[in-house]
């Protein structure tokens, strides 16, 4: 698959007196998978919730696949392909593990089809024991799957993962690398993430944002040469 | 998804053999068989209990189900009542009755539509819809007293068509209470099903799901406001036809049905019940209207009071309800007995 699937441009976000995206442009074309880097308050999950429909841009457009996504209501984004996980786990947490992964697949199809669905997910993840536990109780790496669990169940065109493996051990992160890499090509994919070794097992395009600002873009092999990018996120070395 | 057991008709077979199902079904059995052994006071006074659990059964489905809280209940309720004294007697034929309660019904959903849709819609939400509604039931309490030609004000108004029925030259009129009674049975005991068998499939899902993270849900596409709305119109229309029914059989209805004291009452039943449970409001408002009974026979003045330290002290005491409550009794039991065997 090839092309543009969204294109963002000239985004902007205030919030009082503060601005948190300033001129941000962005194409995400089909099947790529592209990490969003970036210092603690930099804008990146800014520029997610806008780019996911939470938030709405002071100016600036979003296209997806040629559809004007601006003033657009939240609920229909994942009606147009768009899913996303939130940088804090955001589960129905009073609900069970399978109730969760229930709720998030579309309507439509038998209960035989929902239980194929939902096992096929749950095995996917590892949560197949776990399937009648309530979402709150499971360990902080385990919702973070979860979460992604639910945003994949709509097989989504676009996925937006805001620091999918925050909070996880690093035999978790690892097959959380290995679920995202095989995805590719299946959609496209957009990871805001904190920890440069999930970013460099990617090895995927990678922006770097600054102050609301995107200050270089490219392969990530290159991004960590960049002595403008080392200065301001990766530390002078 | 095997062994879950959590699957939409899995679920609701697996109801089948629920203890609290059954219990339910009990209940039904119990109040059917009721008039046969009582006298005409007693029965009056459970189906008036009856009218109002269906009352606290509209507010669970709203509170319980859908999370909102609210306070202006007691309004779709007098809208209910009001709409029968009003437009029943007006109406020459045995649907008489029928047309009042459909006018009270599609009243209260329009107010309930308008209200919700600038409410729910506007994104209030929690405590600050809750405070709304509390508006609601005053300025309906201001306009029962104040529109007094047509609400008959401070007195309020007399009269109601007993229920029946007129269609293609067959018609019924329903003037025996004991009938009236089996009327309200069947209504309360088919709303109960009806909210029941709705939310134990994945209807019920997603309004847990709404209740317990609405951005989440919207971001998996739910239209939430929708959602929220239909519950909020279709409570409001359950709570009227409470009305409706209260107004047929009491042919009496007054501003204090409609206000602020009966909106914390109806609050109180659920509350007491436990919130979310369907079956426990209904006997939450059992349990509480015998309460009434019992302190107003000692002073009708010391009720409020009694029931606001009554309330104060369940939510203390059992935060849950009664339902929730009765629920873990056998597991207590069971552990206490563990625990002793293990001992000996």
């Amino acid at each position: 698959m090839t092309g543009a699937l969204m294109q963002a441009e000239d985004l902007h976000m205030r919030f009082g007196g503060v601005t948190a995206v300033s001129g941000v442009s962005l194409t995400l074309e089909r099947g790529e998978i592209r990490c969003i880097i970036g210092p603690n308050g930099a804008g990146k999950s800014t520029l997610f919730n806008m780019l996911a429909g939470t938030q709405r841009p002071i100016s600036g457009s979003i296209r997806f696949e040629d559809r004007d996504l601006i003033g657009l209501p939240l609920h229909k984004f994942a009606a147009l392909g768009i899913a996303r996980k939130f940088q804090v786990p955001s589960l129905f947490s009073t609900m069970s593990v399978y109730d969760n992964l229930v709720v998030a697949r579309p309507a439509g199809g038998g209960s035989e089809d929902e239980a194929i669905h939902v096992g096929g997910m749950l095995e996917t993840l590892g949560l197949t024991g776990d399937a009648g536990v309530a979402a709150a109780e499971l360990p902080h790496g385990q919702k973070q799957w979860l979460e992604i669990g639910m945003a994949l169940m709509s097989r989504p065109k676009l996925l937006l993962l805001d620091e999918p493996t925050a909070g996880m051990t690093s035999d978790e992160t690892h097959r959380t690398v290995d679920l995202i890499a095989g995805l590719r090509e299946a959609m496209t994919i957009v990871v805001i993430e904190h920890d440069m070794n999930f970013v460099r097992a990617l090895a995927c395009p990678t922006t770097v944002m600054h102050q609301g600002r995107v200050i270089a873009s490219g392969p990530f092999s290159d991004i960590e040469r960049d002595h403008t990018v080392r200065d301001v996120y990766l530390g002078r070395q | 998804m095997d062994g879950t057991g959590l699957s939409l008709g899995r679920g609701r077979n697996a109801a089948l053999s629920n203890p609290w199902v059954l219990l339910t079904v009990g209940l039904v059995g119990i109040a059917a068989a009721y008039p046969s052994w009582t006298d005409a006071y007693s029965l009056s006074v459970i189906r008036d209990a009856l009218i109002f659990a269906l009352l606290a059964l509209s507010l669970d489905y709203l509170w319980g189900k859908a999370g909102i809280l609210s306070f202006g209940h007691a309004a779709f309720f007098g809208i209910g009542a009001y709409s029968m004294a009003i437009f029943g007697p007006k109406i020459d034929s045995a649907n008489a009755a029928l047309v009042g309660l459909l006018a009270g019904m599609g009243i209260a959903g329009a107010v309930a539509l308008v209200i919700g849709y600038f409410l729910i819609f506007g994104g209030v939400r929690g405590a600050y819809l809750t405070i709304v509604t509390l508006a609601i039931s005053l300025v309906a309490q201001h306009i029962a007293i104040g529109w007094s030609q047509v609400t008959g004000g401070d007195s309020g108004l007399i009269g109601a068509p007993p229920p029946g029925i007129e269609i293609f030259g067959f018609s019924y009129v329903m003037l025996d209470p004991v009938h009236q009674y089996y009327l309200i049975l069947a209504v309360t005991a088919i709303a109960l099903l009806a909210i029941w068998f709705a939310c134990s499939g994945h209807y019920g899902r997603v309004l847990a799901a709404i209740q317990d993270n609405e951005l989440r849900a919207r971001t998996l596409g739910y239209n939430t406001s929708l959602h929220l709305l239909i519950v909020f119109v279709v409570s409001a229309m359950l709570a009227a036809v409470a009305g409706g029914l209260y107004d047929i059989t009491s042919g009496y209805v007054a501003p204090d049905l409609i206000g602020l004291f009966m909106s914390t009452e109806i609050i109180v039943w659920v509350a007491v019940g436990g919130r979310g449970t369907l079956i426990g409001p209904i006997i939450g408002a059992f349990v509480v209207i015998r309460l009434q009974q019992e302190v107003s026979s000692v002073s009708y003045k010391l009720w409020p009071m009694f029931i606001g330290a009554f309330f104060v002290a369940m939510v203390f005491l059992f935060p849950n309800g009664l339902l929730p409550l009765l629920r873990r009794i056998p597991r207590i039991v069971a552990s206490r007995l563990q625990r002793a065997r293990k001992a000996e």
